[in-house]
């Protein structure tokens, strides 16, 4: 396998989680087996665990909190604090939704809603309507708005890689999908 | 109403993604303030990002629940075989062998001798389009949407063919004279294996007269390889044949490659 620092840059690089695959099925056995036994995790609980530390993982790298200077320890230490820290806040919060969350309840916050709480049935929810309408977007349309959204990648390289005339008219693009997401998630909400 | 919540919320997209100007986010912060229907706005501009978020990492998950799935598939232990006595798995082993190797043995000369193998490598490959053609009517800038024709392109050339092909037909219903669609209508087939509709569209292609050239070149070319799909290595090499004596001045080394390994 890759040296850890080299696999590092190249997911930053790339923006693609393959270079870690093999990192994931290395380690998923053992780590399973650890959250059973240090945190009593079931083998589904441990297994979604796992998975979303393995998820957080890689959005730090690909969002620049992790570089290949920053890494101290070997990777699969830090994969184990991550998935010890989500194994905590396990408790107060489901995995699946625990990113979704974080982030409608920072929403939320910035609206004033200070004592706003999510729970999983609530983003679930959302998710579901979400989807409804992302799902009827063109394959395209949802790569556009990952790209940004997700991501974070410039309008002008975006541009380039899904052959838009140019930046100015991925934006407009972007903009009309997710006009179309705001018009069909209004019109989905009654089925909240 | 609707038409000037469309406006805000395009404003607010700018504003979120720092494209406005100084003045212009005083303006909106000022209005932020003091208008809840826009501030609501500002909300369902933000969730609707989060959801995007959320959707990468639900595909992700799903992505990586799939490795976990192969690698289980690939490591099940033993065990799950009932008890029979070990000379019975070891004949059945045996026979399980033998057939596997007659049978690789028969597909692997069937395909070298009738130049299916070299399918598998570029040549069969279906030709990309990006950067090739432009759409030559307005259609392409309908509004909201990015154009089906951008859209078929960049499927086929991501392999996405079975979309391309939805795409490539659906322009032809609007420009169906336009022949390089079609052409790139037959690469999507072909990149699915649908030979035998590739095939017919190529041989149109072939006898329609204003396909010349570059484009010509590409038909017959492609008319081989659907003859190579089809076992048939000697109506290969007469294409290629024919091809290369339509265009002697045109040093294609792909058609040339493939002739040299047709007829060693």
């Amino acid at each position: 396998m890759m040296k850890p620092k080299l696999l590092i840059r190249e997911v930053f690089e790339t923006q693609s989680m393959e270079p870690l695959e093999d990192l994931y099925l290395e380690h998923r056995k053992t780590f399973i087996k650890w959250l059973g036994d240090k945190f009593g995790a079931s083998k589904e609980e441990a297994e979604d665990i796992y998975t979303d530390a393995f998820i957080a993982l890689y959005e730090n790298i690909i969002s620049g909190k992790l570089s290949e200077k920053d890494l101290t320890v070997q990777l699969k230490t830090y994969l184990f604090s991550i998935a010890r820290n989500k194994t905590l806040s396990q408790f107060r919060q489901a995995v699946r939704f625990q990113e979704f969350i974080k982030e409608v309840e920072a929403i939320e916050r910035s609206f004033g809603n200070e004592e706003s709480k999510v729970n999983e049935e609530m983003a679930d929810s959302l998710y579901r309507v979400f989807m409804v309408c992302f799902q009827k977007l063109q394959s395209i349309q949802q790569e556009l708005l990952t790209r940004f959204y997700y991501h974070k990648k410039k309008m002008k390289d975006i541009a380039t890689e899904l052959k838009y005339k140019n930046a100015n008219s991925a934006k407009r693009a972007k903009n009309n999908c997710m006009n179309k997401l705001r018009e069909c998630c209004a019109e989905n909400m009654h089925t909240l | 109403m609707a038409e000037h919540n469309d406006k805000d919320f395009q404003k607010l997209l700018l504003f979120l993604d720092n494209q406005l100007s100084d003045s212009e986010v005083v303006i909106i912060q000022a209005r932020l303030e003091k208008e809840p229907e826009l501030q609501k706005l500002l909300y369902e501009a933000r969730m609707l990002a989060a959801g995007v978020r959320q959707a990468k990492r639900e595909q992700l998950r799903e992505h990586l629940k799939n490795l976990d799935k192969t690698e289980k598939d690939s490591d099940k232990p033993s065990g799950y075989l009932p008890n029979y006595p070990s000379r019975f798995w070891a004949g059945i082993g045996m026979a399980a062998i033998i057939l596997f190797v007659g049978l690789l043995i028969w597909t692997g000369w069937n395909k070298e001798t009738c130049g299916q193998d070299l399918l598998e490598n570029n040549f069969g490959k279906p030709l990309p389009s990006a950067g090739f053609y432009r759409s030559q009517g307005n259609w392409d800038e309908e509004k909201n949407l990015i154009s089906i024709y951008d859209q078929a392109v960049i499927n086929n050339d991501v392999n996405q063919y079975q979309k391309a092909e939805e795409g490539f037909r659906q322009m032809l219903t609007r420009e169906a004279d336009r022949t390089d669609i079609r052409f790139f209508l037959a690469m999507s087939l072909l990149g699915q294996k649908k030979v035998n509709e590739a095939e017919k569209i190529l041989q149109r292609l072939e006898i329609n007269s204003s396909n010349s050239g570059n484009n010509l070149h590409n038909i017959l070319y492609y008319l081989a390889v659907t003859e190579l799909y089809h076992c048939d290595k000697e109506a290969a090499i007469q294409i290629l044949k024919r091809l290369e004596k339509k265009f002697p001045k045109r040093k294609s080394p792909r058609t040339k490659q493939l002739l040299d390994k047709l007829q060693p």
